[in-house]
């Protein structure tokens, strides 16, 4: 060959920069030990979650044989991630899921593994579950996720400052709420601050508590058997009551534009005496909230309704979303994967999470000054209130879909409850 | 070897054939595949089932698609005759020099472009929010009421105007920049001309200006009729379409039905439904804006 001293180099250098990693695939990690993935809704920086990170942090540091590659992706991108993951069969080893109608379609493609085997391995830790969160975690009859939190839907935030200044109490009946309209209007005050744009704070923490308590609690079973009937009598009931606290005044103007965390601000500003939301929003007060309005804050429910067949005492409520084991997971793989699962939801990593102010369904001692009064007060509700369900963890998304937009325009005066009503038994069917 | 002729056709094979497979795979074929789709009952996952042109019989009688529609066609008026004119209005008074500091104004009225969408949205809806929104504060300072509701956002039909102020507000510096531009061809020499045989402005305007810029109006109608058809982010961060439906937009309606509450099949029929009308529109609006090219040519 020509000018071989010139192309010598060069081949020697294509084969040194392709054989020295070659070289390196031969060798496999011994010392890396099991790898699992996990695809998660926590973003790095994200306050809400940032324990989520630690925990998972604080089991590689316990156990360094098994590393936890993750996927941090933002909620809504990861809702689309997992069902694009799902159908493709290319699921991390671990996942998040939420329970009820919202992952119901990913365990239904059979690529979850159930997680019955692994409670009933420990029964004095399965004993420290609360049945909700157990319960609540089920899909025919078997647990698929093992939720962090028990969340309910509903709870009135209200300002015990404006109640001894009005010379009321906080209201036993349906009719007593309805009168601190006209005195929190006297105050120049909001009787409910609601922020209902993005249409599921009505549905998830007004009607599924409000309904609960006019039709009681075993008629959404009876929907969904079909014995039952959105356009029943007691759901319209339902609805109205929705319609008649408009009416009544009691719902600050503007409901339609503001966000669920909007409706916060002007309770936090002092100018409004309740807002109506989950128990989640406590995390946003801890931060957010002025000092001198958390202070004499205190949650109640929604009082008795005259005629209404449930328990006054019920709210609307639903475990929380969990890790779960994908079904590809086998070996090795797996038993690192179930220690996973029984650190992730182990005492330590429960203390860690209601010292954050988590509402955990886990029975573990706490040191009580360790925590915010508001999440005291908040594990105090937790175990005080039986919940019943939330509409739109249990109806189909297109269905519910409809009856939020509907209930907007209900409660604007734009459409009747009976038709409301009528809406959402049609979409349910078709969605069935 | 190959002939000068077979070299040049070979050539451009080469340069165009990878772009052109590029766009047929991820452009053309995902809309052809989107028109099949609109005919079948897919939810996104397992096995789908052809319907015909059931989902489009469903969507003619869908109230919310054409309350959707109704707001496209509110974007398409803002944008044609709210950021055309604004846009060529300010374009004109820099390029004639009718104020000082060009480029200073230049910059401002671009600035909302190169903003993010998300972080606008985030802007104007925080400003007209009830209760808590500067305007609301504001007002109610003014009139003396604490916790001001503007009474005219609460209304289904009227909810969509201060998003229609926003999008004008956003792309008036893009029609700007375009219409600089194509001003700074214009013919002085022409314009110099006319003024010396004692023409009025207005008669400059109309007779020498907007003929020679009337190819570049015609790209900015249809620029302005894709752009929003098309809309989605801005409407999408401000209101999710809300409230009942009275801000949705053909594109959020079609998110709305595909990614959350999973009807694959209704969705493309909806997406299907947006370029036959975008089609049809922009096909129109050629069509009526060149029949002033066709008038003067057949004059002539």
């Amino acid at each position: 060959m020509k000018k071989l001293h010139l192309r010598l180099p060069a081949i020697l250098m294509v084969l040194l920069v392709f054989g020295l990693p070659l070289s390196a695939v031969g060798q496999v990690d011994q010392s890396m030990g099991v790898k699992l993935t996990f695809l998660n809704p926590f973003v790095p920086g994200d306050p809400t979650n940032q324990f989520e990170l630690e925990i998972i942090d604080l089991f590689m540091e316990a156990h360094p044989e098994i590393q936890i590659v993750q996927e941090n992706l933002q909620e809504q991108q990861y809702h689309t991630k997992i069902q694009a993951s799902a159908a493709g069969g290319t699921l991390a080893d671990l996942v998040l899921l939420w329970p009820g109608a919202r992952s119901k379609p990913i365990v239904g493609l059979g690529v979850i593994r159930p997680l019955d085997d692994l409670l009933d391995s420990d029964p004095a830790w399965k004993a420290k579950f609360a049945s909700a969160a157990l319960e609540g975690a089920k899909f025919n009859g078997k647990t698929y996720l093992i939720p962090r939190e028990i969340s309910p839907t509903h709870a009135m935030f209200y300002n015990t400052e404006y109640f001894k200044q009005a010379g009321a109490v906080f209201p036993g009946s349906y009719e007593e709420l309805k009168r601190l309209a006209p005195k929190a209007k006297n105050m120049d005050l909001i009787p409910i601050s609601l922020g209902n744009r993005d249409g599921w704070v009505v549905n998830s923490c007004y009607l599924s508590t409000i309904a609960d308590r006019v039709t009681g609690s075993e008629w959404v079973q009876d929907v969904l058997d079909g014995k039952a009937a959105f356009t029943d009598p007691w759901f319209v009931r339902a609805l109205e009551v929705l319609v008649d606290m408009v009416d009544a005044g009691l719902i600050g103007e503007g409901f339609n534009q503001l966000n669920h965390a909007q409706q916060r601000v002007p309770y936090y500003k002092g100018d409004a005496v309740m807002f109506i939301e989950g128990l989640w929003a406590i995390q946003d007060m801890i931060q957010n909230c002025p000092q001198e309005i958390r202070d004499v804050t205190e949650f109640g429910i929604f009082p008795k309704i005259a005629g209404g067949k449930g328990d006054p005492n019920a709210v609307s409520g639903v475990a929380g979303f969990g890790a779960a084991i994908t079904a590809g997971v086998t070996g090795a793989e797996l038993e690192s994967a179930k220690q996973f699962m029984r650190f992730y939801y182990g005492d330590g990593a429960f203390r860690i999470r209601a010292y954050a102010g988590v509402g955990i369904g886990y029975n573990v001692d706490l040191d009580r000054t360790r925590l915010d009064p508001l999440v005291v007060k908040k594990l105090e509700f937790l175990t005080a209130h039986p919940f019943s369900p939330v509409y739109d963890a249990t109806f189909p998304a297109d269905a519910i879909n409809v009856v939020n937009s509907d209930i907007q325009a209900m409660m604007s005066g734009r459409m009747a409850p009976g038709k409301v009503a009528d809406n959402f038994q049609k979409a349910y069917q078709r969605a069935k | 070897m190959l002939t000068r002729e077979a070299n040049k056709r070979l050539s451009y094979i080469i340069l165009v054939v990878p772009t052109l497979t590029l766009f047929l795979l991820f452009v053309i074929l995902p809309i052809l595949y989107s028109f099949f789709l609109g005919m079948t009952d897919w939810s996104g996952y397992g096995a789908f089932k052809f319907i015909g042109l059931q989902n489009f019989r469903v969507l003619f009688a869908d109230r919310v698609f054409f309350i959707a529609l109704r707001n496209n066609i509110y974007f398409i008026l803002a944008s044609t005759f709210g950021q055309i004119p604004v846009g060529f209005f300010i374009a004109y008074l820099l390029h004639r020099k009718l104020v000082a500091g060009r480029v200073f104004f230049e910059s401002m009225f671009f600035l909302p472009m190169v903003v993010s969408t998300i972080v606008i949205a985030i802007l104007w809806s925080n400003i007209f929010s009830p209760q808590i929104g500067a305007l609301s504060v504001f007002l109610g300072r003014l009139l003396g009421k604490r916790n001001y509701v503007l009474p005219w956002m609460d209304n289904p039909n009227a909810a969509i105007f201060p998003i229609c102020f926003v999008l004008v507000w956003k792309y008036s510096g893009f029609y700007m920049l375009i219409y600089l531009s194509a001003l700074q061809k214009l013919p002085q020499d022409m314009i110099e001309a006319a003024a010396i045989d004692g023409a009025r402005e207005s008669q400059i305007f109309f007779r020498i200006i907007i003929p020679v810029l009337w190819t570049t109006v015609q790209t900015t109608i249809v620029l302005s009729i894709s752009g929003s058809m098309r809309a989605f982010d801005l409407v999408f961060a401000m209101t999710r379409g809300g409230p009942a439906h009275s801000t949705e937009l053909l594109a959020t309606y079609m998110y709305n039905k595909t990614f959350e509450v999973y009807r694959y099949g209704y969705g493309s029929a909806i997406s299907t439904m947006i370029v036959v009308i975008s089609v049809l529109l922009i096909g129109s609006s050629m069509w009526l804006t060149g029949i002033r090219g066709r008038a003067e040519r057949a004059r002539s």
